[in-house]
Order: structure tokens, then C-alpha cells, then sequence
């Protein structure tokens, strides 16, 4: 799981020295009968036994020293081609077209068939977004979603910093977050969603309303998939970056195969430190600023990876990973936080293999096991507290002390964690095909602060154990022509716990066992009207489980609601896609998409003068339209724009447990945008400034955001609490060289240095700057 | 003292200025409305912490429906409290604000005059008033902090960390003030919660001619523990015999051998009485079946009539639904004969329950099952109408009769 991050890749030592000439080769793949995009086709390089896949609109490029190869373009459900060319020129485009096969299976590999099956997936509403044009970017991730339609990322700060993905609205724990289809939702005190390099994705795919079945979390609102990079046999990667507010971040990695052994390893790792000093007007004190000085962030990640090709296998892969984090915290609102502090530390093992064929001939079976031993920390023992004059406020104001609340922490939870996945695919023919996915995951975890239990003056915190399975099973149909599919998904959610709960009033500890199943459905279809435009639609009916937190509390002031239900979604999403390719125009793509959802049995948490909990009382309505442009206007220019209107409104018909009316039924709800847009232009050309082998990539965009209310409208001119109207210009150049070996990157982020904030009160940086190299050998 | 006389200038000339335009010309839907009766609402967020609170004045408590349409916003855990014919909006509890703010009544509307910057996560509910100085306590930063509430500034600021019991923080909630003394409830939690092996009831006495503390008394021998809490300042108060009573919820109804019930601290001493204990334990509670734990809101009415929401225990479903649990059963509480009798008013869950007197009639504020807002109830022939007078949008979240 989390160390999938890290394997990277790349580049055999030896390879230092190949400063040979290279060949840009380029191009796209089509299908002959429907001249539409294939998606996910293999394409190896016979002689170098390297290769790439086409992404999702058809193309590829790969990087080849000068010579005479031979290109092997295979995928399920076509002819395989190849293609022998003699490549001396700096820059070559070659598209093929494919011919539809019936007989074919057995030829195609494992890889093929998994990025083909991408194709189906495109009856679900899903935003893509490739990282090829982003390869020198100083942006990361969350800059990159955010200017998704449907998406938003609310962050609470500078590097490192709480990170919610908000799509179509829900977000946090309704939205699913995984790599490479591993869940991580557990795991975001260790990874967050902007600590994986932006050079190590290959795509970041975005599903809206619907969790695909193959995936194993518990989320209704949607998924979001970082997809890793494959990397060819030889590559060596480094870079680093310079950003605003003394923020570096370095990353490495090293990969080596060895084809005619089948032996491929490698070993990379990241490491990024912030000390996010931005200055902010104190929220509840207009007028004041102060420059932020306990929000350090330190992450350090390292992994290694083997595989091996030849262990009956197809490909059996195993990989080690490591991570350490401390990020300090930064009083916003209260006191000025000066010795509180989390720290995670992780260590994971993986094992992932893959078969095809296995048992009979057309199912594919890809198994993986991962451990991991995580230990969190959360420190809050200072003896004093602070004000934002810098002066001591308070001593010991708690017992044991503690800057943070009303009880001092020294909080170590240790945590091991086993998941266990299985998925088989098989495709009976052309037109059918079936796939199952259990996902088994066990965590037993070890809390521990002796501190707070002074503090109260009893424990608070036992050991917990849980198992959980969440299996899936989809029926996917394709029309012989390819025009229409199907997808029929079913998903069957489990789980168990076992810990003991302790009485905030009477401190008796008492063993509790608890259960929780249910089980989603979803239907996705698409069909092609003619080679430039397709319709999508879909319907689904999600669970999200109740978490741990949820259910049991925190031993102490979070109550436990062992009666919680799973919360509901019901979705549907129709959708339309129109792609031109015109010599004069240039590639157009518009889509557009309107959705409505209702969510019920909504978890909210609700104070209570003795004690928190959270309660199931809430329903939700949600009607939106997306809409997005992508437009090469010609072969140096593009232009981009989004713009997605979300209308989510309370839709309680009384007040909980009672027959009055609810007084904010029909509400939009409150603390969620509702409209935002985000447009952009970009500049490309080979050789701008001479030479040969450079690309220059100069680009700006901006962000819109409508201004919305943190509580429920009632006297909108009055209310203060308000997230405020943001718009946001930024600027960068990208500069590769020696056939995008080495990217110099230069980027200005909220250049109109504008008042942004995304989460209530938690002020973001102004106008900031960042400086990217990165080298590349392969 | 210039400073003070130029202050009462402008608001001469303010308060002259506003008189003659109203005369030229009524403002229509003033925010905040128009009366002498002040009405606040609440709505939680879905977060569950946080939310937002509307007030705003109504002529009379005849049926009407509310909206916070023309309401003024305040935050969501602070107190309203009255002094004459200004209205203080407290700091509250949940960090969410750091101001004190203070209007006024003029022309049967409110009229924002100051507001104060108080010190960051102190908090602070409670306010009392003594000649120009209002005390106010903050419940998180142990302070009671001395505030000229003519002019908004601080003058002095009295820790009493040392009073803390088992931390340094003794928690000062509900306040009141006798002749020179102001005697301070304090809740003495650790954490969020009473000490488990403490049923006890300690007040600060501090002296309002020289803001010093005088002393912490403590009772140790009725078991009873908890003293007031911070959403309602009656729950100390005095009597006609200037008897002072506090009333203690034990730790909130929950804790083994802590009694929830009322004390006393009789005119002229500066101890507990020790012949007075007014035990709900041990007290059968007129027309409900269950026992009383505690009161969440009151009034006192005169001749030994106090007038509760009783914190009932037995009401929590299992696990508890704060929504829609109705745990606040009204009752008429007889301070002198120690006598707990249920009124007719339909039970509420914790988000009302605010009680005060509308002319020579009460007003209970509930969250019921079928009724959510006020109901105004009759004391002498019991008499109350059959749905709440008034509702809001909203819980009920406070009520004022400004005088």
C-alpha cells in the first residue's frame, strides 16, 4: 500500500554514460472500424525490451536511442501489429491503427489486458488526469486536482498540512482515496495525499459518485485513484525544488531490469521539509498578523522494490518501504502552539503477483499481501501556553499540562496492519467479462498515553482489534460493434471489532464486540453515437461503513454510537463527450455531466454537554452540472476551462426524533462550495530558443471560488462566518532539455497574492514562488 | 475621567441623534427587530461543535412564528446577558470568538455599542455586575476578569489558578454578588469531567471593594458536587432573604456518590449552611417517575419558587441521542420546603430549556417532540396553551425580558 509510493524506478548506473543521441518517438493509436482512441495498448520495444502503454486519449511517446527497432502494439480484443522503423531523427511520430480480433486472447499479456480494461471503465463518470504534460511541474498533487471539475482540495495550511478531497461535494471519509487501487483512507496520518511526488504518477484518475467495485474501500461520494508509473528498464530520476517559506524537497530514485533474467529492482525515496512561515491575519482577531513559527514539516520516504518475472509467476513483486514524519502544529485560533507536535513513523512490506491464465485460459489473477507496522504520536506536555504576543499566557493550566485543549497528550498508538487482496478477472469473450475483488484487511492497534490517563486520573485508551472484508463482483457486456457497455457492480461490505470502552462518568472498562455489513450497487453504461461523441450514464447505490472513530469514540470525549447505520448515497450521473480532431481547429474535447445524489443517514457529530458522539440524523440532496474545454488551438497552443455549479441542500423534512418541522430543510448546507471554476492557457514549442531537443512550456491559470456560508443561511447579510470569494492567478515556465532529460521549472503561485482560504478559518499563503530541476537518465 | 465624560457625550449625541430620525422616519425590519422581549435561536452545524445563533426582540409572546430572517447573528456558545437596559454577548465556550460584545436597547431596538478583545481560548459565559465593574468569568484560563462595562475596557484581571483542585484550574462558572462580596461557583473539573473521588462544592468569595480573593469555601459533608454550569447564570442566585443557593448537578447526574441537589450560603455568612441541603437523590419528584440528577436552566421566581429544567438521567436512550433524547422534564421547585413538582410543559432535549418571566408570567423555551420554541405558563392557575406561543427557527436558545 503506502509503499507503492515510493518503488519507483529507474535507471541502471551504467546508463550514466549514455549520453548517445535519443529519438522522441510519438504518437496515437486507433481503432480501424471506429477510428475512436485505444486506451492501455502494450507497446514494447522488441530489441530493448522496454515499452509504454497509450494513455487515455490514444497516444504515447517513448525515448530511444538512435537505431533500427522493431514495435510490438498489442491489446485484448485486437490484432497485434508491429512495426519496424530505423529511428535517426531527433523527433518521429508513428500512429497505428488496430484491427479488431476475436481470437486472440492467449497472446496478450497480464499489463495489456489491466490497462485495457480502462476502456470499459469509461462508462463511469471519471475525470483522468494524465502527468505527461506535468513532468518538470513544481505543482503538486492537490493543485493538480484542484483544477478538476467537480473536485476540490480543502487544506488547512502550508506543507503537510490536514488535506480533505472534496468531490461533488462529499469529501473526507465519503471519498475513497487509493494508490494504484490499494485504500489508504486508514492511513492518512502517514501519507497524505500531497506527499506523493508529482514524477511518480502516471495519472490520476478521479471517479465522481460511483466507487468502482474493483477498488476495496467504503466510500460513496466517489474515489480518487493516484496510478504509479511503470518505468523501463534502465531510469535513474532525480530533482529537486525550492519553494516559498524555506520549503526543499528532494526526490531520488534508481530502477534496473534485467530482461533476459527477468530480474527488475529498485530503489528511490523522497524527502521534503517546510517550514511553512507564512504570514497570516489571526482569524479571530482581525487586524493582527503574525508569522506562523511552530508549522514545520519533515517527511522522509524510502523504499526498494524487487520482481521477478520468472517464479511461475508472471510477475511476483515484492517491495520495502519506510516513512518518518514529524509535522509541528500552528495555533490558528486559540493559543500560540509552541511545543505540540504529531510524528508518524511506518514500515511496510508488500507482495504483489500476478498470473494470468490462471487455473483455465482467460482468467487473470492478481494476488497481494501487505504489512504494515505504524506507530503515531501526538506530544502536547508543554507546562505553559502562550499568547500571540509571544509572552506565557498560562502554567500547568491543565493537569500534566498540555497546549492544546483541556488535557495534556502523549499519545503513542502502535498499530499492525494486515491486508490481503485478491482479484480475478475473466474474460469469457469479446463481449463479456466478469471480475471479482476481495479486499481482507486485520488491525489490531496498541494506544497508549500515560500522560492524559495522569491527567484524568484513569485510562482512557485499550487495544482494539479489527477485521473487515469488502468483496466486489462486477458483469461487464460490450456490444460487438464496441458502441455500447455495461458495467454491473456489487459490493458486499464486513466487518468486526472487538476493544474495550471506558465510562467517562464511572471509569469502568467494559469489553465490547461489535458487527457491521451491508452491501452497493452501482450500473454504469456508455454508448458511442459516431466517432466524436458518446453519452454516459450511471446509477448507483453506495455504503460507507461507520470507522473505528466513529463507532467506539476516543475513550474520553468522543462518546462510543456502537448503534451507528451505514450512511447511503444514491447517485446518477448522465454525461455526454464530444472530441474533434480538425486540422484547422486543432483537438477539441468537451464534456459535460449533470448529477443529482441523496445522501441518507448521514454521521454527524453532535455536542452534547456531557459528552460528544455522532449520531445518524442527516439527509442531503445534491444536484450539479460539470462542464470542461480542452482546446489545442494549434500545435503551440492550449486552452483549458471548468466550471461546476454543486447545489447541496439539507433535506430533513423534521428535526431529529420529533415532528417539527426542520427549519433548515431546503437549505444549501452549509461550509461546502458551490460554485467554482477554474480556466487556463499554455504555450508549448519545440527549440523555442534554439538548439535541438527542448521543449519550452510556459502556462497561467487561475481559480475561482464563490464565496459560501459556514453555517446555514438565515440572515446572509449578516452572518460573519464566511469562507471568502477567491480568485487566483498563477504563472509558471517549464524548460526541458536534451530530449527531456533535465526540466528547469520556474512557477508563481497566487501571483495576485489574494486572501485564500479553503477549510474556515485556517488562512493559506499568499503570493508564493517555486524553483524545480529535475534529471532524468534513461 | 475625561475620557468617561466625553464617552456618555457621544452616546448623549448618539442616542439624540437616532431619537430625532426615528421621529422623521421608523426604520423598517431594523435588524434585530423591535420590542423589549429578546429571542435567541440556535442552528448547529453538521460538524456538531459549531453553529450559528440568532436574537432578536418581539413586542409580546403572542402566537407569532419566528424566522432569523431580520435576526442579529452571535456566536453560537455564548450567553445574552442583561443589565438594565444593555445586553452583553459573552465570549462563550467554544473558542469560536474572542470578543465580548455590548448593545443597547434604545427605541425598542438594539444597537450594537461596543465590543472588547478578551484574551485568545479563555472562554467565559458568566457576567455579574457591580456599579460600573462586571465580572466576568473564564472558565478555561481560571481568571475572573474586571471590566468597566460603561466604558469595555479591562481593569483588572484576578487569576485564581491556586483555588484550581487536582489541576490549576478551579473552573469559575455562574456568579453572583452580595453586598461587597462576589461569590464565584467553580466547577472543579479535570479534563471535561468532575473528579470521580471528590463530591464536593466549592465558591470563591472575592471582595468587589479591593478584587481580591477572600476564600475558597468548600462543601465536603452533603456530597455534593458540580456547582452551576456555564449556560446558566441563575444557577446561583439569591433570594429575597439575600439567602444565597447553588445549585450542584453532580457532575452531571453521572457520577457514583456525587448527590445532585441545592446549598445554601445564608445572608450575612461566608460558609456553607450546614442545616440546609436540599437533596434531589433523595426527593420524590412529583408526576415523573424518575429521579432528578440535576438542573440545566432556572429561574427564580420569588417566595422559594425556583423554576427548572431538571437534568432527568433515566430519559438517555442507550446509547444516548442528544437530538432526540428528552432528558429536560420542567418542574416547579420549592427551595424552602424541599419539594420537586413536574409542570405540563412538554419535555425538551439538551439544545432548550431556558426558562425567564414575561410580566407576571413565566416562559419555558423547549425542544420538544412536537413543539419546538416558547410557552408561556401561567404560575398561579398552571395554566399553559396546548402548543408553544412562540416558535423559532432553530432551538430555543435564550430568552429576556428587558425591563
Amino acid at each position: 500500500m503506502i509503499l507503492r509510493i515510493f518503488i519507483i524506478s529507474c535507471l541502471a548506473l551504467s546508463n550514466f554514460i549514455s549520453v548517445a543521441q535519443t529519438t522522441l518517438l510519438k504518437g496515437s493509436v486507433r481503432d480501424a472500424s471506429t477510428n475512436y482512441p485505444v486506451i492501455g495498448v502494450n507497446i514494447i520495444v522488441e530489441e530493448l525490451q522496454k515499452g509504454t502503454v497509450t494513455d487515455v486519449d490514444g497516444k504515447y511517446n517513448l525515448s530511444l536511442p538512435f537505431g533500427e527497432y522493431t514495435l510490438v502494439f498489442s491489446s485484448v480484443g485486437y490484432e497485434t501489429v508491429k512495426k519496424q522503423v530505423n529511428y535517426n531523427q531527433e523527433k518521429i511520430t508513428l500512429n497505428v491503427v488496430l484491427k479488431e480480433s476475436v481470437t486472440q486472447i492467449n497472446e496478450i499479456q497480464v499489463t495489456a489486458k489491466s490497462e485495457a480494461r480502462q476502456i470499459r471503465e469509461q462508462a463511469m463518470p471519471i475525470s483522468v488526469i494524465t502527468m505527461d504534460a506535468l513532468q518538470g511541474t513544481v505543482s503538486d498533487v492537490s493543485e493538480v486536482l484542484s483544477k478538476t471539475s467537480g473536485v476540490k482540495i480543502r487544506t488547512a495550511g502550508g506543507e503537510g498540512s490536514a488535506t480533505r478531497i472534496s468531490v461533488r461535494g462529499l469529501e473526507g471519509k465519503r471519498v475513497g482515496f487509493f494508490v494504484d487501487g490499494t485504500p489508504l483512507n486508514d492511513n492518512t496520518d502517514f501519507i497524505n495525499v500531497n506527499d506523493i511526488p508529482v514524477d511518480m504518477i502516471e495519472r490520476v484518475e478521479v471517479y465522481k459518485g460511483i466507487v468502482p467495485a474493483k477498488f476495496g474501500g467504503s466510500a460513496i461520494g466517489g474515489a480518487v485513484n493516484i496510478v504509479l508509473k511503470e518505468y523501463p528498464e534502465k531510469y535513474v530520476n532525480a530533482s529537486y525544488t525550492l519553494q516559498s517559506f524555506n520549503t526543499h524537497k528532494v526526490a531520488a530514485s534508481i530502477n534496473r531490469s534485467i530482461p533476459e533474467k527477468g530480474y527488475e529492482w529498485g530503489v528511490g525515496g523522497f524527502y521534503t521539509y517546510s517550514d511553512n512561515n507564512y504570514i497570516m491575519e489571526l482569524p479571530l482577531r482581525p487586524g493582527q498578523y503574525i508569522k506562523r513559527n511552530h508549522d514545520a514539516f519533515d517527511k522522509k520516504v524510502i523504499g526498494s522494490s524487487f520482481s521477478s518475472k520468472r517464479w511461475w509467476f508472471d510477475e511476483f513483486h515484492f517491495e520495502l518501504a519506510a516513512i518518518d514524519t514529524k509535522k509541528e502544529i500552528q495555533g490558528v485560533e486559540f493559543n500560540n502552539v509552541q511545543h505540540a507536535a504529531n510524528y508518524a513513523n511506518a514500515f511496510v512490506v508488500l507482495n504483489k503477483n500476478e498470473k494470468a491464465d490462471f487455473l483455465t485460459e482467460g482468467l487473470d489473477l492478481v494476488f497481494e499481501h501487505v504489512f504494515a507496522y505504524t506507530v503515531y504520536r501526538h506530544e502536547d506536555k508543554s507546562i505553559y501556553t502562550y499568547d500571540f504576543d509571544g509572552e506565557i499566557k498560562d502554567t500547568m493550566i491543565n493537569k500534566g499540562g498540555g497546549e492544546i485543549g483541556v488535557e495534556p497528550n502523549d499519545l503513542r498508538l502502535e498499530k499492525h496492519s494486515f491486508i490481503q487482496k485478491i482479484n480475478l478477472n475473466y474474460v469469457l469473450d469479446n463481449q463479456h467479462s466478469i471480475n471479482f475483488n476481495s479486499v481482507f484487511s486485520f488491525v489490531k492497534g496498541f494506544p497508549e498515553d500515560t500522560l492524559k490517563d495522569y491527567s484524568l486520573g484513569y485510562k482512557t485508551n485499550y487495544e482494539s482489534k479489527m477485521n473487515s472484508w469488502i468483496a466486489g463482483l462486477s458483469y461487464e457486456f460490450n456490444s460487438r460493434n464496441q458502441k455500447f457497455t455495461n458495467q454491473l457492480s456489487i459490493k458486499y461490505y464486513y466487518y468486526d471489532m472487538n476493544t474495550t470502552l471506558v465510562s467517562i462518568w464511572d471509569k469502568k472498562a467494559t469489553p465490547v464486540q461489535l458487527n457491521k455489513n451491508d452491501y452497493g450497487v452501482s450500473n454504469a453504461l456508455r454508448y458511442k453515437f459516431n466517432p466524436n461523441l458518446l453519452a454516459k450514464g450511471s446509477l448507483a447505490y453506495d455504503v460507507r461503513l461507520p470507522n473505528e472513530t466513529e463507532l467506539l469514540g476516543d475513550g474520553y470525549f468522543v462518546a462510543p454510537a456502537s448503534n451507528l447505520e451505514p450512511e447511503r448515497n444514491t447517485s446518477v450521473n448522465i454525461g455526454v463527450m464530444f472530441s474533434k480532431n480538425n486540422s484547422l481547429a486543432g483537438q477539441l474535447q468537451l464534456e459535460a455531466n449533470v448529477f443529482y445524489m441523496y445522501l441518507e443517514n448521514m454521521i454527524r457529530y453532535v455536542g452534547g454537554l456531557m459528552d460528544s458522539r455522532y449520531e445518524n440524523f442527516g439527509e442531503m440532496r445534491a444536484f450539479g452540472v460539470e462542464g470542461e474545454i480542452k482546446w489545442d488551438a494549434t500545435d503551440f497552443l492550449y486552452l483549458w476551462g471548468n466550471a461546476t455549479y454543486q447545489d447541496l441542500r439539507d433535506a430533513r423534512e423534521f428535526n431529529a426524533g420529533s415532528t417539527v418541522p426542520n427549519p433548515t430543510e431546503g437549505l444549501r448546507m452549509p461550509n461546502k462550495p458551490y460554485f467554482f471554476a477554474n480556466a487556463g492557457i499554455e504555450f508549448h514549442k519545440n527549440n523555442l530558443l534554439g538548439g535541438r531537443g527542448q521543449n519550452t512550456r510556459v502556462f497561467s491559470d487561475c481559480s475561482f471560488v464563490e464565496e459560501y456560508l459556514f453555517d446555514f443561511e438565515q440572515n446572509a447579510e449578516l452572518q460573519k462566518n464566511r469562507i471568502p470569494r477567491s480568485l487566483v492567478f498563477n504563472v509558471g515556465l517549464e524548460h526541458s532539455l536534451r530530449n527531456e532529460t533535465i526540466f528547469i521549472a520556474l512557477q508563481a503561485n497566487n501571483i495576485n497574492n489574494a486572501e485564500v482560504v479553503s477549510e474556515f478559518r485556517r488562512p493559506l499563503p499568499g503570493r508564493n514562488y517555486g524553483l524545480k530541476i529535475r534529471y532524468i537518465w534513461k | 475621567m475625561k475620557k468617561k465624560l466625553f464617552t456618555l457625550c457621544l452616546i448623549t449625541l448618539a442616542f439624540f441623534a437616532c431619537e430625532k430620525d426615528d421621529e422623521k422616519d421608523e426604520p423598517i425590519d431594523v435588524p434585530g427587530g423591535k420590542g423589549t422581549i429578546l429571542i435567541g435561536s440556535s442552528i448547529p452545524n453538521a460538524d456538531g461543535m459549531s453553529g450559528s445563533a440568532y436574537m432578536q426582540l418581539v413586542e409580546d409572546l403572542s402566537s407569532q412564528e419566528l424566522t432569523n430572517d431580520n435576526a442579529i447573528p452571535y456566536p453560537f456558545s455564548s450567553s445574552l446577558i442583561p443589565n438594565g437596559n444593555d445586553i452583553f454577548v459573552t465570549p462563550g465556550l467554544a473558542g469560536d470568538n474572542n470578543y465580548m460584545y455590548k448593545y443597547s436597547l434604545e427605541n425598542n431596538h438594539l444597537v450594537k455599542k461596543a465590543e472588547m478583545l478578551m484574551d485568545a481560548q479563555a472562554g467565559g459565559n458568566n457576567l455579574v455586575f457591580k456599579g460600573d465593574k462586571a465580572y466576568l468569568s473564564t472558565t478555561l484560563s481560571a481568571k475572573i476578569e474586571v471590566i468597566n462595562h460603561f466604558e469595555m475596557t479591562r481593569t483588572k484581571s484576578i487569576s485564581i489558578s491556586s483555588y484550581g483542585v487536582g489541576d490549576n484550574n478551579p473552573d469559575p462558572t455562574a456568579m453572583v454578588v452580595r453586598d461587597n462580596l462576589l461569590y464565584v461557583a467553580l466547577l472543579q473539573t479535570i479534563g471535561r469531567t468532575a473528579d470521580p473521588d471528590r463530591p464536593m462544592a466549592d465558591v470563591l468569595i472575592i471582595d468587589t471593594q479591593t478584587d481580591e480573593v477572600v476564600k475558597m469555601i468548600t462543601d465536603s459533608i452533603s456530597s455534593m458536587s458540580t456547582p452551576s454550569n456555564n449556560f446558566n447564570r441563575s444557577s446561583i442566585f439569591m433570594d429575597e432573604n439575600k439567602d444565597i443557593y447553588l445549585i450542584c448537578s453532580s457532575g452531571l447526574g453521572a457520577l457514583p456518590g456525587h448527590v445532585g441537589g441545592i446549598l445554601r450560603i445564608k445572608n450575612g455568612e461566608t460558609e456553607f449552611d450546614k442545616a440546609y441541603r436540599f437533596s434531589f437523590n433523595d426527593t420524590p419528584f412529583e408526576g415523573e417517575s424518575n429521579m432528578a440528577n440535576g438542573i440545566m436552566q432556572c429561574y427564580y421566581a420569588g417566595n422559594g419558587k425556583l423554576y427548572g429544567a431538571m437534568h432527568v438521567m433515566a430519559h438517555y436512550s442507550n446509547p444516548p441521542n442528544y437530538l432526540e433524547d428528552r432528558v429536560l422534564v420542567f418542574a416547579e421547585v420549592d427551595i424552602y420546603n424541599k419539594t420537586l413538582k413536574k409542570l405540563n410543559i412538554p419535555s425538551s432535549n439538551m439544545f432548550g430549556g431556558y426558562i425567564g418571566p414575561y410580566n407576571n408570567k413565566l416562559v419555558f423555551g423547549t425542544a420538544a417532540t412536537n413543539d419546538n420554541g416558547f410557552f408561556v405558563y401561567d404560575p398561579v392557575t398552571g395554566q399553559v396553551s396546548q402548543h408553544a406561543d412562540v416558535t423559532v427557527v432553530g432551538y430555543p436558545w435564550n430568552y429576556i425580558e428587558i425591563k
